[in-house]
C-alpha cells in the first residue's frame, strides 16, 4: 500500500533527481508485484516501514513500535486518504479550469492552491444592503428577470451581470465582463449597490434604459471608469449623462418619479429574493459565478452550453 | 597498556561528524573500517605529489613512486611477519587473493579442497567453480555445536587427496578464530597446502604468517584502515614461484616475442597492469598506523567492547560461543521474530548506529541452519565503551518494544 504513495511521491521527485527516479522504479515494481500478491523484490515497503518507525522509536519507543507493528493499517489509511485527496485535487483542477476557482462556481470560502490569494472568490459583501440573505443563491427562475434592463441579441446564451458601480471587485472584473458581453450573448444588467450612497444610481440606470437601451451600456462603461469618489457626486453623474448628448435634467427628473422608484425597489427586492450576497455575481446561462473570474472561465461555460 | 581511544578518535575525520544530527556510532567494522587521516594523506600524497606509474618509467616521479611502493610492500610484509617483501602480492581485496590461488595453483580432477562450514562466499565460490570446471572435490568441515572449529573432525577428514585447506581464519559470522597453526601442521603432514582467508583476522589480531606457517594468506586493506580497492596475498616464496599466474599482461613479464614470454620475478608476475598506487601507499600507511597502535592493544580494546555488548544485550540469541574472548570484535545476533534489516534501519534512524544485517555473505551457513539473517555489530579499536553501552541501551529498548 505504502508503495502506491511512494510511487507518486518519488515519481514527482524523480523528475528532478536521479536517486528518486530509481526509488520510483522500485515503487512501481513493488506496486505491480503487490497487486499480483507477490513480495516486493527490493523490499522497498519494508524499508520505508522501518525508516518511518525508526524515526519515531528513538524518542517514543512505544509509538514507534506501534507504528511498526500496525504499519499495514496505517499505510492502508494513508493510501485511502491519498486517493481521496487525489480525487479532490482532480475536482479542484476541473473547477479551476471551468469556474476559475477550485471550490466551484459559487464563493465557498476555502483556500485554492491555484489561486492562493483567493482573488477569484473575492466579493464585496452586501452587508451594507438593507436586507440580505447571505450565502445561498437561488435560481434565476425564482425572480422575474424581464424587469431588469436587457440587451437582447437573439442569442441562445444569456448573461446576467449583477454588479455594483462602487465596489472594488466588480470594478476589477469589469474588463473581463466587457469581453464576455462582446460575445454572442443576451445581457441582463442589475445594479446591486453594496456601498451606501450609490443606491441612487439604480434609478439613473432605469431612466437611461427607458430612454434608449443603448445608453445604459455607455453609462456602465463610463461609471466603471470613473474614480469611486465621484460616484457619490450627482453633479458629476449629470455631466456624464450630458456628454451622451441628452438632457441630463430630464433624466434626473425621471429618477424622482414614483414609477421609477417603485421599479428600483422591485428590482432590489428581486435581487434579495434571488439571494445575491455579494458582487460581482454573474449568471451564465443560469449558472452562477460569484467573485471576479477570468474571461476564459465564462467562455468555457458558454462553450459547455453549446450554441 | 590501555590505549587512549579518545586521542585515537581524533585521527578519524568521520568520527568528528554527526549523522542526522547525532554522533556517528560505527559498528560495521567487519565490512569496512574507517580511515585515519594518516591514510588519507598517503592517498592524497600520491595524487598530489606523484601521480605517475610505478615500475616502468625512469623519471623521478616514477622512481620515487616505485620506491615508496616497495617501502609499503616491506611494511605490509613486516606487519604479517613474512620473511621477504616479495612474498606480498598486491591485489584488489581478499576475494582477488583467493581467486588468484584458486586459478593459479595446480589443482586437478579429484583433488580435494577443504573449507569450514562458515566460509564467506569469497572462499566458497572459487572452489564451487573449480569443482565445475576442473572436477576438484570441495568438502566442508562442520563446526562444533558452539560454532567453533572441530579439529578432530578436520583431522579425520584429512587424507592424501586433500591438496588444499582453504579456511576463514577469523569468521565474519561469529568472530571465532580457527587454530590455524595446528591446522597447518596437520595439513602439511598430509602434504596439503593451507590458504587462510585473513579478511577478518588481519585487522584485529597479531598475525604472524611464519609462526602460523600457512602457505597463503589473503587480506583486504579496506578492513584494516586502508583504502578501498586494495588488499594483498601473502604466499611463501617457493609456493608463489610454483603458481601459474592467471591474470597476465603488462608488468607481469620482462620480455615477449610474438610466441614467447619471459615472466617477471615474484611478486610482479602476479600484479598485472598498472596498479592502484594510491591504495598501495595508503595500505602502507595503514599498517604503520596499526603497528603504532599495537595489535595487542587493538585486541584488548575490542575485547572490552565485545564484553560490554555481550553482557548488555538482552532477548537476542548470539551466534557462536558466549565467551567474548572467542569472538574478537564481532557480536552477531539472531533476532527471532524481528526482521534484522528492520532492526538495523531503526538503529540507524533513531540513534545513528551503523550495524549490518542479513546473511553477511555467509548464506550457506544460514541456509544450513534454515535461518534468514542476523544483526551484526562489529567493533574496532576506535570505538568506545560508552558507544557499546549506548548501542546496548538502544537495541534493548527497540527489541523490548517490538517483541
Ligand atoms: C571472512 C571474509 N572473507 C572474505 C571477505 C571478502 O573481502 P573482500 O570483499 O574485501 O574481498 C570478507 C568480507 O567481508 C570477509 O569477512
Amino acid at each position: 500500500m505504502i508503495c502506491i504513495i511512494a510511487l507518486v511521491v518519488f515519481g514527482i521527485l524523480g523528475i528532478f533527481s536521479a536517486t528518486h527516479r530509481k526509488l520510483a522504479w522500485e515503487a512501481l515494481d513493488c506496486v505491480i508485484r503487490k497487486t499480483t500478491f507477490r513480495k516486493c523484490r527490493t523490499a522497498l515497503d519494508e524499508r520505508l516501514r522501518s525508516k518511518i518507525s525508526g524515526k519515531v522509536i528513538g524518542k517514543f519507543p512505544k509509538t514507534g513500535a506501534f507504528i511498526y507493528k500496525h504499519f499495514a493499517i496505517f499505510s492502508y489509511a494513508f493510501t485511502l486518504l491519498f486517493l481521496v485527496s487525489l480525487v479532490y485535487s482532480g475536482i479542484s483542477i476541473y473547477n479551476f479550469a471551468v469556474y476559475g476557482n477550485c471550490n466551484g462556481p459559487e464563493e465557498i470560502p476555502g483556500f485554492c492552491i491555484f489561486d492562493p490569494a483567493g482573488g477569484q472568490t473575492k466579493v464585496t459583501s452586501s452587508e451594507t444592503c438593507t436586507a440580505s440573505s447571505e450565502g445561498t443563491l437561488k435560481t434565476l427562475d425564482t425572480i422575474n428577470i424581464t424587469r431588469f434592463p436587457r440587451l437582447d441579441r437573439g442569442s441562445n446564451h444569456t448573461v446576467v451581470f449583477i454588479g455594483c458601480y462602487a465596489c472594488p471587485y466588480t470594478r476589477q472584473s469589469y474588463p473581463e465582463l466587457q469581453k464576455l458581453m462582446r460575445e454572442d450573448v443576451n445581457i441582463v444588467f442589475a445594479h446591486f449597490p453594496t456601498k451606501g450612497m450609490t443606491e441612487y444610481l439604480s434609478a439613473y440606470d432605469y431612466c437611461l434604459y427607458e430612454k434608449d437601451p443603448e445608453l445604459l451600456w455607455h453609462f456602465n462603461d463610463a461609471l466603471f471608469q470613473e474614480p469611486v469618489e465621484s460616484l457619490t457626486n450627482e453633479q458629476r453623474i449629470l455631466d456624464i449623462i450630458s456628454s451622451f448628448g441628452i438632457d441630463a435634467h430630464e433624466i434626473q427628473e425621471c429618477t424622482t418619479m414614483n414609477a421609477t422608484q417603485s421599479r428600483v425597489q422591485e428590482q432590489l427586492a428581486a435581487l434579495q429574493t434571488l439571494g445575491v450576497y455579494g458582487t460581482p455575481t454573474v449568471f451564465v446561462d443560469g449558472q452562477p459565478l460569484v467573485g471576479p473570474r477570468p474571461f476564459r472561465t465564462y467562455k468555457s461555460l458558454l462553450r459547455k452550453n453549446g450554441n | 597498556m590501555a590505549i587512549n581511544t579518545l586521542k585515537i578518535r581524533e585521527d578519524f575525520p568521520i568520527l568528528q561528524k554527526r549523522i542526522g544530527g547525532k554522533p556517528l556510532v560505527y559498528f560495521d567494522n567487519a565490512c569496512m573500517s574507517l580511515r585515519p587521516k594518516q591514510v588519507l594523506s598517503a592517498i592524497q600524497h600520491y595524487y598530489e605529489d606523484l601521480s605517475a606509474c610505478g615500475g616502468r618509467s625512469s623519471h623521478r616521479l616514477a622512481t620515487q613512486l616505485t620506491e615508496e611502493m616497495e617501502r609499503a610492500r616491506k611494511s605490509v610484509s613486516a606487519f604479517f611477519g613474512a620473511k621477504r617483501a616479495e612474498e606480498i602480492i598486491f591485489t584488489k581485496n581478499t576475494t582477488e587473493g583467493i581467486n588468484l590461488v584458486a586459478n593459479s595453483l595446480a589443482l586437478h580432477k579429484g583433488d580435494v579442497v577443504l573449507t569450514t562450514d562458515k566460509e564467506h562466499n569469497s572462499n566458497l565460490l572459487p572452489w564451487q567453480f573449480l569443482a565445475k570446471r576442473k572436477g576438484i572435490v570441495h568438502e566442508v568441515v562442520d563446526s562444533q555445536k558452539d560454532n567453533t572449529f572441530d579439529i578432530d573432525r578436520f583431522e579425520r577428514m584429512m587424507s592424501k587427496k586433500v591438496k588444499l585447506v582453504a579456511m576463514v581464519h577469523t569468521s565474519n559470522l561469529d568472530g571465532t578464530t580457527i587454530p590455524a597453526r595446528e591446522i597447518c601442521k596437520i595439513a602439511h603432514e598430509h602434504g596439503a597446502l593451507v590458504l587462510l582467508d585473513g579478511a577478518q583476522s588481519a585487522p584485529h589480531k597479531n598475525v604472524d604468517v611464519r609462526k602460523i606457517d600457512c602457505d597463503f594468506y589473503a587480506f583486504s586493506g579496506h578492513k584494516m584502515c586502508g583504502p578501498s580497492g586494495i588488499g594483498g596475498l601473502y604466499g611463501k616464496k617457493e609456493m608463489l614461484e610454483q603458481l601459474q599466474p592467471f591474470l597476465v599482461g603488462g608488468e607481469t613479464v620482462t620480455d615477449t616475442t610474438y610466441t614467447t614470454y619471459e615472466l617477471e620475478e615474484i611478486p610482479h608476475r602476479f600484479e598485472a597492469g598498472l596498479q592502484h598506487y594510491a591504495g598501495i601507499l595508503g595500505l602502507g600507511a595503514a599498517v604503520e598506523y596499526l603497528k603504532k597502535i599495537g595489535m595487542a592493544n587493538v585486541e584488548a580494546q575490542e575485547l572490552l567492547l565485545n564484553s560490554a555488548i555481550t553482557q548488555g544485550v538482552e532477548q537476542l540469541q548470539l551466534i557462536g560461543p558466549v565467551d567474548p574472548k572467542l569472538r574478537g570484535g564481532i557480536c552477531n545476533y539472531l533476532t527471532g521474530s524481528i526482521d534484522p534489516h528492520a532492526l538495523a534501519i531503526m538503529l540507524d534512524q533513531s540513534a545513528s548506529i551503523m550495524v549490518r544485517s542479513g546473511a553477511h555473505c555467509v548464506h550457506s551457513w544460514f541456509n544450513k541452519h534454515h535461518l534468514k539473517g542476523s544483526l551484526r555489530a562489529s567493533v574496532s579499536f576506535y570505538n568506545t565503551v560508552d558507544e557499546a553501552k549506548f548501542f546496548v541501551e538502544q537495541i534493548n529498548k527497540i527489541v523490548k518494544n517490538l517483541k
